[in-house]
């Protein structure tokens, strides 16, 4: 796959990272005025990026008409057609994506305590990718696809985990190299079954590769269901991310339990990794570039930083499916491959120069 | 009355003991110094007497609230001590209560003025020396109003000023009902300031009184060197240097 090749590039490199590794950025103090001024833009540019997205595509609709449109939900004709039926359940599914992408990112790099992962890197989208294409094979219902994916995402997490977990800086590599290797194996699986679907699964192939083209509301509503449990449980959260945020000795110095937090931050980013994946297939980098950047706008706490990097997700993706069904109209760029033109170059400056987490 | 009790701890690392049958007990209203060569487990019985390690032989039992400050390098430089001391109350919240209500944000201000950094409460830690940075840490921990507050090496990467003044602070946080036991390296500063000391080596530990553990064949014996301890002639504590 395009994505191990690239990894493994980066992975040969070990004793330059580990030396690198060495040297963390440190998070500068972001004054409680400011990081709420900044939190509340990115608040006000989901709808903007939203609106911009819904008039944009193969017909131009100019704002007012969308804005008509939008408010008017009982009217008919094309423009409201092409608002309702096509372009807002598409929009809104790419914010749900970027949201939950961001939220599963910021998770797994509090519980990994490692500025380089993301629910692409861990394996969680790898073997939910891998449990959905079985399912889809295997003919289940999609209802319960984003459930099996769930299991298959958190099976992957937990092997990861497992080879992969310490603190010390070339554990940060470790992990990553046992993400690298989780995922290559989940993926030749799902390859195999591929094959043995007779070319019959180049709709499995196409959703694998990343993309919301062609989800409607019931997919909607389906993601909706999974990705609100998920963002609850993330919310309650928040004090064991904190604390984490100290190191794991420090933080059970303080009273956490451990092994009780770090099973439910990772059962909750997988579920909510499963409920992204069960609809726009593997869509990498977004939980690894934005929580980074929502960190330097409104700190690394986690009340703040989760909050942040849904909205900031959601712009992300709301932006990277207006460029993936745009750029080479009428063709559609996969969503997974736009984001790794972004993604790549990111997570390789950020190995050379991690940032505190 | 006890505060912290274990009885016949063994710890072993694979096939290497650190300590074997050891017996702790942790009473109110002292300042503990627990010394000890490296690598004789002083930070596995700080961890073990705070249940965030289980030892391989014996049990702890506690009748009182413990915490155990052991930060595995800076703390994130985002922070304020403030942000830091109620990080250290985040256990004891429920998801919830997301803001600090005002019961916890008296407590984690009387944390930090009885760690003595209230006065940069408010300051990115960024711009903290790292005996500010200690002081933050010693408040999170105290923020939990713990009756045993266990410390793992206070003193370490600090210069003499800041070892000292790490050393009163904690000495004034042993009041009745509450017991500070710390790893420390350096003995004199262990013996001026410690209500008792705790020696590790050699898989034993011995427990007492400055005068009588800081013996010179003990220490000796204990760091594999040989080590004089001597009375200062004007305030009468006891120095411990290698002869």
């Amino acid at each position: 796959m395009i994505r191990s090749s690239g990894m493994s590039r980066a992975a040969l490199s070990q004793a330059t990272i580990r030396s690198q590794l060495l040297r963390l950025q440190r998070l500068r103090h972001v004054p409680h005025a400011v990081r709420t001024t900044r939190l509340v833009v990115l608040a006000l540019c989901v709808p903007f990026v939203a609106l911009i997205a819904l008039s944009i595509g193969s017909v131009q609709l100019p704002l007012s008409d969308v804005w008509t449109a939008l408010t008017h939900p009982s009217a008919t004709g094309v423009t409201h057609t092409i608002v309702w039926d096509l372009r807002l359940p598409r929009v809104l599914m790419a914010m749900g994506v970027g949201a939950g992408l961001g939220i599963a990112g910021t998770l797994l790099q509090a519980l990994f305590r490692n500025p380089l992962v993301d629910p692409y890197i861990t394996g969680v989208s790898a073997g939910a990718a891998l449990a959905a294409a079985a399912g889809f094979t295997l003919g289940v219902a999609f209802a319960f696809i984003p459930a099996l994916a769930f299991g298959g995402g958190l099976a992957c997490a937990a092997l990861v985990a497992a080879i992969g977990t310490g603190e010390s800086p070339s554990g940060n590599l470790r992990l990553v190299l046992a993400g690298v290797a989780v995922s290559a194996f989940a993926s030749a699986l799902v390859t195999l079954i591929l094959l043995r679907g007779n070319g019959g699964n180049l709709g499995i192939l196409a959703w694998l590769a990343g993309g919301i083209n062609g989800r409607g509301w019931s997919d909607l509503g389906l993601m909706a269901m999974y990705l609100s449990v998920g963002c609850a449980a993330a919310l309650a959260q928040v004090h064991a991310v904190n604390l984490l945020r100290l190191g794991s000795a420090a933080a059970q110095g303080f009273g956490l339990r451990l092994d009780v937090a770090r099973w439910r931050i990772l059962a909750t980013a997988s579920l909510i990794t499963a409920a992204c994946v069960a609809v726009s297939g593997v869509v990498g980098f977004v939980g690894l570039m934005v929580p980074h950047v929502v960190r330097k706008l409104v700190s690394g706490d986690a009340r703040w930083l989760l909050a942040g990097s849904a909205l900031g997700g959601a712009i992300v993706v709301v932006i990277a499916d207006l460029l993936a069904r745009t750029v080479m109209a009428p063709a559609e760029v996969p969503l997974g491959v736009l984001l790794a033109f972004v993604g790549v170059p990111f997570f390789l400056l950020l190995a050379r120069r991690p940032v505190e987490l | 009355m006890s505060l912290l009790r274990g009885e016949d701890l063994s710890v072993h690392y694979g096939s290497r003991y650190v300590f074997s049958g050891l017996d702790v007990d942790v009473a109110g209203g002292r300042f503990i110094a627990l010394i000890g060569p490296n690598g004789s487990g002083k930070s596995s019985l700080l961890r073990i007497l705070a249940g965030t390690q289980v030892p391989n032989q014996g049990h702890v039992t506690r009748n009182a609230r413990v915490a155990l400050i052991a930060p595995a390098g800076d703390p994130p430089g985002d922070l304020t001590p403030f942000d830091l001391a109620s990080y250290g109350l985040s256990a004891q919240r429920h998801f919830w209560q997301w803001s600090l209500s005002v019961n916890d944000e008296q407590r984690v201000r009387d944390a930090l003025m009885r760690a003595n950094i209230a006065d940069r409460g408010d300051d990115p830690l960024t711009d903290l020396s790292a005996g500010e940075v200690q002081r933050a840490w010693i408040a999170a921990a105290l923020a939990t109003a713990p009756d045993v507050l266990l410390v793992d090496e206070p003193t370490t990467h600090l210069d003499l000023r800041f070892q000292v003044e790490i050393l009163q602070t904690l000495t004034t946080l042993a009041t009745p009902g509450v017991a500070v036991m710390a790893a420390i390296h350096d003995l004199t500063l262990a013996a001026r300031f410690a209500d008792e000391i705790a020696l590790i080596a050699n898989g034993t530990l011995q427990a007492g009184p400055p005068e009588e553990i800081l013996e010179s064949g003990a220490l000796s014996q204990a760091f594999g060197i040989a080590v004089a301890t001597h009375r200062h002639p004007q305030h009468g504590y006891l120095i411990c240097l290698p002869s």
